[in-house]
């Protein structure tokens, strides 16, 4: 295995598990994966997001993230203030600052082994989340942020939000998937010390694989928009999703939003 | 753009070592900026995954500090963020140090994760650079490691405005970087 490869894995193994940092975080309250073998049982006041994952060519899981509402980001930043304060003048710039928050979290990894079920190559991932309003953030947990564009989409309580298929692929490299087209065979720049790696999220069609057990009246396609680029420092990474036919487009790295034809702004 | 994108740019671009790219415009323009010689003989040229300038036809330099700016913010970064988090969305954030204990490869493998964090480091600079880059239209020159440290090292203002100017100057003369 070279360092790169190490490297790599090493990277991806630090997301998508809770760090002990994070461990009395009460996650399941927030987020849960539904997994092989349970019975599945709608409740109105959560939602849920079903997912397929092609792992054909790589197993990775996107990073979601919830909108988090105002009191939320009040109370991060009062927690903060506090860690700030706490840690003297040691801390540096308070701008820079950072602190192992362990409130109501808003960011979570749909992960492929802990999938609901599976065709073949294809893992279909369910997860009981809090309703809202939801951005793919990145892939393979933080190794990857999608911060030069992506998607965002509501998940409604008493509702299963079909996200249709993801699909990785390497970037540096040609791919057979015509939705990674423009997003891949970047060159050996793309694969330094660490390889970038190509997204894209395939709406539901008709054929696609449904897992057995789910209700199709419970189910609605994600009603996907254009979200403009974002700062995440904390990633290896940085890439964008790759362009979605009538949602999401790019135009000299600028992020449009197709339903609209307007930029999708930075945040 | 928004306020509090403003703010982050701001504080982003000062952890990235310098000022940031709206008070770098102003600054820089104040400031004569000398254009490098690109003319890096074949024998000197670095690792062309990693070693490059850009350059867009037609480019203004206006338009290319521009995008160079709005590239910059994106260098600032940290350790992997844990999963589950929280993410202000729509705020700053702090960049995460690696955590002050010791690894698991022990000291040893802290030595050489020491060694090998400086040119870890570079390339997930040019990484960014590159991903934020191409796809505005940007084509990338070969040029030389020694070079490359004198227009990316140091006040950001000025690195920006240097590379600016090379990127609506004349094509360099070195070869260029393909795909």
């Amino acid at each position: 295995m070279t360092l790169r490869a190490i490297l790599i894995v090493a990277c991806l193994a630090l997301t998508g598990i809770a760090s002990p940092a994070c461990a009395k975080i009460d996650v399941d309250g927030e987020f849960r994966h539904i997994r092989a073998g349970e019975t599945f049982q709608l409740r109105p006041d959560r939602a849920y997001l079903l997912l397929r994952i092609d792992t054909t060519r790589l197993p990775l899981g996107p990073a979601i993230l919830r909108v988090p509402d105002r009191q939320e980001i009040d109370a991060y930043e009062m927690a903060r203030q506090a860690a700030y304060a706490k840690a003297g003048k040691k801390a540096g710039p308070l701008e820079s600052f950072s602190f192992d928050y362990d409130g109501r979290p808003n960011l979570f990894v749909l992960v492929p082994k802990y999938a609901f079920a599976s065709l073949g190559k294809i893992v279909a991932i369910l997860a009981e989340v809090t309703p809202g309003d939801y951005v793919i953030y990145g892939t393979g947990g933080t190794y990857e942020c999608l911060c030069l564009g992506t998607v965002g989409f509501a998940a409604p309580a008493g509702r299963i939000t079909d996200l249709g298929t993801m699909i990785s692929d390497r970037a540096w490299e040609p791919s057979a998937f015509p939705e990674l087209a423009g997003e891949v065979d970047l060159g050996p720049s793309a694969v330094m010390d660490y390889g970038l790696y190509a997204t894209a999220v395939r709406p539901l069609r008709p054929c696609d694989f449904l897992p057995a057990g789910l209700d199709p009246g419970q189910i609605s396609p994600a009603r996907f928009h254009a979200v403009g680029p974002f700062v995440e420092p904390n990633t290896m990474l940085i890439n964008r999703l790759a362009p979605i036919p009538g949602v999401l487009a790019y135009d000299n790295g600028r992020v449009i939003d197709v339903a609209t034809g307007a930029e999708a702004l930075p945040n | 753009m928004n306020k509090r994108f403003c703010l982050f740019w701001f504080s982003a671009a000062l952890l990235a070592g310098g000022a940031p790219s709206a008070f770098a415009q102003s600054v820089a323009s104040e400031t004569s900026v000398a254009t490098p010689d690109l003319n890096i003989p074949a024998s000197v040229l670095g690792d062309a995954r990693k070693y490059f300038v850009f350059h867009k036809p037609g480019v203004t330099v206006e338009q290319a500090t521009s995008d160079l700016g709005f590239c910059w913010r994106f260098l600032p970064h940290g350790f992997q963020r844990p999963i589950p988090g929280f993410v202000p969305w729509q705020r700053s954030d702090g960049v995460r140090k690696a955590p002050n204990t010791v690894g698991p490869y022990g000291l040893v493998g802290d030595v050489i994760g020491g060694i090998i964090a400086g040119p870890l480091e570079r390339s997930m600079r040019q990484s960014r650079m590159f991903r934020c880059m191409v796809p505005r239209g940007y084509a990338r020159y070969r040029t030389s490691e020694a070079l490359w440290k004198q227009i990316n090292i140091g006040d950001a203002a000025q690195a920006i405005r240097i590379q600016a100017l090379i990127a609506a100057g004349p094509v360099p003369p070195t070869p260029r970087v393909l795909p």
